[in-house]
Order: C-alpha cells, then sequence, then structure tokens
C-alpha cells in the first residue's frame, strides 16, 4: 500500500485521460517503499504485440496494456542508481471500473507469487474520457490474492 | 558458448538465489534447456504444456527481444548476457 503525493495521483490521472480509450500505464517511484512522489509514463507495446500474433495477443491497447520492457529496464536501473526505489504500477481501465481484473492478477503473480514483491498497483477508471475512480491494490501474503485499498494523498491542496 | 543468464526475483530461488548464473548454449533455446538442467523448475516457468514459451516471457540477449530476431533459435555468443524479463501486464477483464 502506497502513499501518493497530489501532484503524482494528478499525473497519473492526466496520463489515464491522455490514452483514453487506451489503457496507459506507467510507474510511480518514491524516496522508499510504499511512498510515491514521481510519475513516469511509459509507452505500451500492446498493439505492436497484438499486430504481430494477434492470436497469442488477441488484445489490443482498448482492454489491455503491455510496458516496453526495455522502458521497465531503464526506469529500473535508473531509479537504483538513484537511491530511488520503484513504488507502484500504473495503468488505466478505459470504460471499466477500478478493479484488479484477473488479467491483471494472471500477470502480476504468474507464478503465485508477485512479480515484484512490494509494489503496489494502481488502476484509475476513465469512462468517456472523465475519471471516474481510482484505486490501489497490493498483494496480500497471509491470501496470496490482491487486496483494494483507499488511495491516500500527502498534499491537501490540488 | 558461456552465456550469462539474467533471473528475474520470483525465480531467483530456484537458482539458489542468484540473480545472473552462467549456462553453455549455442541458441537462447539450448541456453534454456541448459538452465533447467542445472537449476529444475526453469521449463515448467517459461513454457507452457504446449511447450511454447508463456506469452509474459520476453527473452532478451543484450538489449535485443528475441521476439524479434530468431525467437528461440536466436543465436548467442560467448559473453553475451541473456534476460528473462517477464512482462508488466493486464487489462479489464
Amino acid at each position: 500500500m502506497i502513499t501518493i503525493d497530489f501532484h503524482t495521483l494528478s499525473a497519473c490521472i492526466a496520463e489515464a485521460i491522455r490514452s483514453y480509450p487506451s489503457e496507459g500505464c506507467g510507474f510511480l517511484l518514491g524516496p522508499q517503499m510504499g511512498v510515491a512522489d514521481q510519475f513516469i509514463a511509459v509507452t505500451t507495446r500492446q498493439d505492436e504485440l497484438h499486430a504481430e500474433d494477434p492470436v497469442r495477443f488477441p488484445r489490443t491497447s482498448a482492454t489491455a496494456y503491455s510496458i516496453d520492457p526495455k522502458s521497465q529496464q531503464t526506469i529500473f536501473t535508473a531509479a537504483k542508481a538513484e537511491r530511488r526505489a520503484v513504488t507502484a504500477i500504473f495503468h488505466s481501465h478505459p470504460d471499466h471500473d477500478a478493479y484488479f481484473s484477473a488479467e491483471d492478477k494472471t500477470n502480476a503473480a504468474p507464478w503465485g507469487e508477485p512479480l515484484l514483491p512490494g509494489l503496489a498497483y494502481l488502476v484509475v477508471s476513465v469512462y468517456n474520457g472523465k475519471l471516474k475512480e481510482v484505486k490501489q491494490f497490493f498483494w496480500n501474503p497471509d491470501t496470496s490474492d490482491f487486496d483494494e485499498a483507499l488511495v491516500t494523498t500527502t498534499t491537501d491542496n490540488p | 558458448m558461456a552465456i550469462t543468464v539474467r533471473i528475474p526475483t520470483p525465480l531467483q530461488k530456484l537458482a539458489n538465489n542468484q540473480s545472473d548464473v552462467t549456462v553453455d548454449g549455442g541458441t537462447v533455446k539450448e541456453v534454456l534447456a541448459n538452465l533447467d538442467k542445472a537449476y529444475p523448475g526453469f521449463r515448467d516457468r517459461l513454457y507452457d504444456e504446449a511447450g511454447v514459451l508463456r506469452r509474459f516471457i520476453n527473452i532478451y540477449v543484450n538489449d535485443e527481444d528475441v521476439r524479434f530476431l530468431q525467437g528461440e533459435a536466436t543465436l548467442v555468443k560467448d559473453g553475451q548476457d541473456l534476460s528473462i524479463v517477464p512482462a508488466i501486464a493486464g487489462g479489464v477483464a
């Protein structure tokens, strides 16, 4: 579970709206795990994968996202060098609520345990290009599943 | 060919908690097969029941995604890195 700086949360929401009607995605970083004060949007390569192999990747960016692994490696490497922590993964759900879907869970814990231990998942719901809701999800080792939590910010005013 | 294999965190326990190991192989397929021989369990994690690499598994040789090279037939050279990079992905129900 993470606490997000208000401006960082606003940046996530802006990216979700900008990406609509496609799913947007990115990383949240902070000085330590559990805190986010920076958002970095990244490119999804979902449409590229779908175009290359529509059988194995039947979804387009309208209903799925897949972060470019090179961007992923670059951001994790830079964060480590700067003694920063990647604390959450952001993605948006166009015209769907902010739930953690079966597709989300399968990818976040492909072998029954979290792919990225300690990281939260921030999901932003956008309907018709407008924000509906934001939720975060985090791994619960007791249930081996993802729990939902409220999104808390560290700034009172925008 | 001695290839350094970079292992993602959730799979490091299969390799005695090492983040990278060195195995032999002349192609990506051979390297992954030898990885499973040296550290059993990788095959089940990386391949589906039909013997095809799971779709969320990305394999990089140095900085190149083998999906856009020759896939598992991609040749590897002594001293190169092979990275197993699970996709960060998801989507609506």
